[in-house]
Parts: C-alpha cells; sequence; structure tokens
C-alpha cells in the first residue's frame, strides 16, 4: 500500500498524541492518562500499533514509547539500518515507515542521518514522496567502508567487517521487517544487523571461516547473529509487521499477508519475540532469539514488559 | 555472480567469461534465459549465480538452496507491453529430486495449482513451477486481475526451454499411490526444510534425513527416512537423549514411542517403523487412524 506522507501529516500525530508525549517526555517511568482513554505506562517497553496508513502506525508507536526526542538528541548523528535490500511484495520494509522514521528524526533535531547498509533508489520508488521527503533523502549519507572490529563474547565469531557507522553514529536506529526466512525461521531486528555487515563476514555466519560438512547451519547461523549483537544494541527498532512474506523469505516469492502493524521497541530481543509471534513462532522455538537471551542482549519474556497496543 | 551481456559488441568476450566460470548445464538443458518468450521480452542480461555466490542474490535464504543441493541460478527480467514485468529465477538443482523437494518448501500450502511444466502454483502476484531439475520462480512487478494468467504465459515459455522432465522421489511417488494427499507434501532433505515446516525445537534434534512432511491443521505427518532400521533407532533415541536434556515436554511410552508436548493443545507422537521415523501429530481417533495407514504404507516399503 502507497500512502501519501507529508508534513501535515506528521505534525496531526504529534499535535493529537501531544499530552501523552510531554508526559513521556517529563515524567518517563511514571503512570500517566494518555489520549483520554486508558491509564498507562510511559514510556512503553513496546509499542504495537495497527492500522491501514503505515506512517500514522510508525509515528505513534514512537510516541508510545515516548517520542522520538526521548532517543534523538539535538545535533544527533543518526545511524539508519533500513531492510530495503529486496524488491519483490512482502520482503521489504514499507518506505512509509521508514520516511516516518526519517521525519521524527529531522524534527527531533539529528543533524545527520547515515544510511547503515546502502538504499537503492529503486526502493523509495514504492512510496509517493512529497518535496519535503525528498529533501530528507538528498540528505542521507552513505556508510563508510567496512572495518574489521572485534566481538566481545562471541561463541562463534571473534570478529566481523562492519560499517564503521554502525559503532560510531551517536543513535543507532533498527528498522527491520518480520518475515519468514528460510535459514532462520524467521527474520527481524537481530537479523537485519547483518545489513550493516560486510557480505563476505556474513558468508562466515553461515558457513563458518572452516566450514565442515556436518555443520549444523541453523545452529551456527543463529548464534552468529546472537554474538554479531554484541557489538551494539539499537537504541531504538521499529518492526515492519504490515505485507510481510510468510513463506519463500527472504527473497521470495511467496505468499504475503498484511498484519497491519507496526511494533517499536528498544530491546531487539523482545521486538523480535513479539514479531515472531504475529508470524506465527513461539520466541522460545526461535534459536537466535535464545542465543541472544543468553548474550544478554535482551528478553523474550514479554509478560515482564510493559506492553501498548492501539488500533488506528 | 556473472552477467551475460547480450550487446553484440561483448558478446563474445562474456560467453567466454561465462563458459570458462560456470559448470555447464546438462545436455539440452537451457544454457541461459532465452531473449524473447512469446510476447516477452527479456533484459539485456542474465545474471548467473553458482555455489555460494547464491548469497549475492538471496542473501541467508541460500541455506536452504544448498541443503537440498544447488548447482546455479538465472536470473533476469522480461518486460511485455504497454507496461508489464516480472522477475524470473531459474534454479537449477543437482536432481529432480532436489528441484522438487525446493519447490515444494516453496510452495506447499499456497496459491493455487497450475497446468505449467510438471508442477506449478499460481499466488497472488508469482508463479512456481518445476521441471525435471528445475525450479522457476517468477514474480510480477505488480499485482491485477490480469497479472495471473500472464505470468502463466511467461512460465509456460520459459519450461519449454526444458527439455527432460524428473521422477519424484521415491517416497513421495509411495505416499501419492497409497492415495495420501501430495497438495500437503514438503520433501525435506534436512533440518532447514523442516524447521521450516515444522517450527519447533525439538525438531533439530532428529539428525537429519530426507523425508515427506504432509498432512495439515491438527493432522499434521512426518517421516524421515534412515539408511537402515539401526540408523532410524538410532536416530530417534539420539533425540530422545537430546529432548531430556533440554527438558522439553516429552514422556517415552512402554511402546517405545515418544509424546512431545509442541502446543499447549497439540502433542506428535514419534515412533521407529523399520528404517523410518514416523510422527504424527494427535491423539484422536483420526490422527491413530493416519498412523495406521502410514504405518501400512511404509511396511510395504
Amino acid at each position: 500500500m502507497v500512502s501519501h506522507i507529508s508534513r501535515r501529516s506528521f505534525l496531526r500525530y504529534s499535535a493529537i498524541t501531544g499530552t501523552a508525549v510531554l508526559a513521556a517526555d517529563t515524567l518517563a517511568g511514571v503512570v500517566t492518562r494518555s489520549l483520554g482513554a486508558s491509564i498507562r505506562t510511559l514510556p512503553a517497553d513496546l509499542a504495537v500499533v495497527s492500522g491501514s496508513n503505515y506512517y500514522d502506525a510508525a509515528v505513534r508507536s514512537v510516541e508510545l514509547m515516548g517520542g522520538m526526542k526521548r532517543f534523538v538528541p539535538r545535533g544527533a548523528r543518526v545511524g539508519l539500518l533500513l531492510n530495503s535490500r529486496y524488491t519483490k511484495p512482502g520482503t521489504f520494509v514499507k518506505p512509509e515507515i521508514a520516511l516516518a522514521v526519517i521525519a521524527m528524526c529531522h524534527y527531533a533535531g539529528a543533524v545527520q542521518i547515515v544510511s547503515l547498509e546502502d538504499t537503492s533508489s529503486r526502493y523509495w520508488r514504492h512510496a509517493t514522496l512529497s518535496s519535503e521527503h525528498r529533501g530528507y533523502l538528498g540528505e542521507i549519507k552513505s556508510p563508510r567502508a567496512h572495518q574489521t572490529v572485534l566481538i566481545s563474547g562471541g561463541v562463534n565469531l571473534g570478529r566481523v567487517d562492519v560499517v564503521p557507522d554502525l559503532l560510531e553514529c551517536d543513535v543507532y536506529i533498527n528498522i527491520p521487517v518480520f518475515k519468514n526466512h528460510e535459514g532462520t525461521w524467521f527474520t527481524g531486528a537481530l537479523k537485519n544487523l547483518m545489513g550493516a555487515i560486510s557480505d563476505r563476514s556474513n558468508q562466515t555466519f553461515h558457513l563458518g571461516s572452516d566450514p565442515r560438512g556436518d555443520r549444523d547451519e541453523y545452529a551456527f547461523l543463529s548464534q552468529s547473529i546472537a554474538d554479531a549483537n554484541l557489538l551494539r544494541t539499537p537504541t531504538l527498532s521499529i518492526g515492519d509487521a504490515t505485507e510481510v512474506i510468510v513463506q519463500g523469505g527472504p527473497f521470495g516469492p511467496g505468499p504475503v499477508r498484511n498484519f497491519r502493524t507496526v511494533v517499536a521497541s528498544t530491546d531487539p530481543v523482545a521486538l523480535d519475540a513479539y514479531g515472531a509471534g504475529i508470524l506465527g513462532f513461539r520466541p522460545q522455538d526461535v534459536l537466535m532469539l535464545r542465543r541472544a537471551q543468553e548474550h544478554g542482549v535482551g528478553t523474550m519474556n514479554l509478560d515482564s514488559l510493559t506492553i501498548i497496543r492501539e488500533s488506528l | 555472480m556473472i552477467e551475460i551481456a547480450r550487446s553484440a559488441a561483448i558478446l563474445p568476450v562474456a560467453w567466454i567469461a561465462l563458459t570458462a566460470a560456470t559448470p555447464s548445464p546438462s545436455p539440452g538443458q537451457p544454457a541461459t534465459l532465452p531473449p524473447t518468450a512469446g510476447e516477452w521480452t527479456r533484459a539485456d542480461s542474465v545474471d548467473v549465480y553458482t555455489g555460494k555466490d547464491l548469497f549475492l542474490l538471496v542473501d541467508g535464504g541460500a541455506d536452504l538452496f544448498f541443503e537440498y543441493g544447488f548447482v546455479r541460478v538465472l536470473s533476469s527480467e522480461y518486460f511485455r507491453l504497454p507496461d508489464r514485468s516480472a522477475t524470473i529465477e531459474l534454479y537449477e538443482m543437482e536432481s529432480p529430486a532436489a528441484a522438487y523437494g525446493l519447490y515444494t518448501s516453496f510452495t506447499v500450502g499456497t496459491g493455487a495449482a497450475a497446468p505449467v511444466a510438471q508442477e506449478a502454483v499460481l499466488g497472488d502476484g508469482y508463479c512456481i513451477f518445476w521441471k525435471g531439475s528445475y525450479v522457476g520462480m517468477l514474480t510480477a512487478a505488480s499485482v491485477d486481475s490480469a497479472s495471473g494468467q500472464m505470468l502463466l504465459q511467461l512460465a509456460g515459455e520459459l519450461e519449454a526451454e526444458i527439455r527432460h522432465t524428473g521422477p519424484l522421489p521415491g517416497l513421495c511417488t509411495l505416499l501419492r499411490e497409497a492415495g495420501i494427499d501430495s497438495r500437503t507434501m514438503v520433501f525435506v532433505r534436512g533440518k532447514l526444510a523442516l524447521g521450516n515446516q515444522l517450527p519447533y525445537a525439538w525438531v533439530n534434534s532428529l539428525p537429519p534425513a530426507e523425508g515427506v512432511l504432509g498432512g495439515s491443521g491438527a493432522s499434521r505427518y512426518l517421516i524421515l527416512e534412515y539408511t537402515d532400521a539401526a540408523a532410524a533407532d538410532a536416530a530417534l533415541r539420539t533425540a530422545g537423549v537430546e529432548w531430556e536434556k533440554m527438558h522439553m515436554p516429552v514422556t517415552l511410552g512402554s511402546e517405545g514411542k515418544w509424546t512431545i508436548q509442541q502446543r499447549e493443545e497439540e502433542v506428535m507422537v514419534l515412533e521407529q517403523q523399520g528404517r523410518y521415523v514416523l510422527a504424527v501429530s494427535g491423539a484422536t481417533e483420526k490422527s491413530e487412524a493416519l498412523a495406521s495407514r502410514l504405518r501400512n504404507t511404509l511396511g510395504g516399503y
């Protein structure tokens, strides 16, 4: 679905949610009343927003997390990791969601946005862009060449080649699409990190540096992804569970289901655990999540979190 | 990745590079994608990926192809006036069984059966077919009421380039001849395909083997084929030790059957049948009837 996106759309939501955002920015963690509806604790640990306008759903999910200003201080350099590599239906983040995040970063006062994985101009053809958004996209910086860095505490991985901007940016925002992945059953924020890592390193996630015929690819890949996530935890993750491929992923083709949902969290494991549930997986069955939790990257125990759900 | 340029000026060089660097297709099989296919015209170039280069095309999805036995893929885009386009990937696998397994892994439970190649499925905006050692995957750039027929027409043109058909895996043939519903079958060759269809942690403890996963809803079954009865028995025992070590909700019955609680309302019962490990979901009369039917079928194989 392509929806028209404008500054007015963003401002409208800022106005609607103004009270909640103000409360969240100043009274983080305190029980407050939002939108005159139910008693809530803002900010949420995990925000789930459903609706057919994906741009608005993305904005609202971040508002429920306390607003983008909570994460992006004025003058910050933001690293954006956006799953945009493929072109088949259900395999990439809806551009409306990415644009909403980019706009929120600008309004929060970011001075620079660096794409942590090159995004082709073809990707943005999926969206109707306002002149303002064209301006934002024109300012996005490409990542620098991969550099080898050490991973402390990794089980499979001791080092990887990664774009240095991932580690150097002030704010790291991960925007995955929740979809089927034939290698790990499910992919979300944790797996999306591989977008900032070189193809050469990524192949060792699958094959190892010393491939053996009897390797358990699923277990090895799952552990490697968990190891890589020791590099840096996202400041914020916003997951796309709108039109996603549920079989034949990550490349497709395959059947696409529309869950009309955007999920946000500061915890990538929790985000993925919720996303896995949307696609019908039990989080504890997805080895990548268990391994990441063991590393202390986050928790897949959703019962321990404050989750706010809204429908637009 | 190798790009086959169609430009006349560089064609000879590219062709030499291609033939030098990639395995030759089997006799009578397509060396490239045709420049035209009915009313469709191919893009100038065809991308060819072999071996581990498949990662460059499908990223982590490549593991599944390797598990089945990947040889190479031809990838390009086709156009049809006034404004239609479709991408095509034609995967060459190591055998018809490998191709059939990949095909079923992508198509089970999706789309509608279509009269193309040996088997085909048409979904919303895509068509996947199997013929011999090949799997074709076509994706329309836009989806509307006409796109399905157009994809079928293009798929028909492309599959005609593949001269040889191939047999089903033996176990699939056996089950089909016994009247087991073929539309729900996935031919698996390892843990990835199996895990994608049966996404439970207990599945990983079973030693890899070829097999068939089938059924639907509360009546699912899994048959894994090992080299002999001793290997099947060892596979189940090895898995049992793992399950207990992982504190999984499993029980071992007096008849050597393992019962696994995979969801609150769903159990799976595993047993050895000759060189097979047979698993059937549910503990109802219906599932027992299915198990009995499968036992009888496997007993004669």
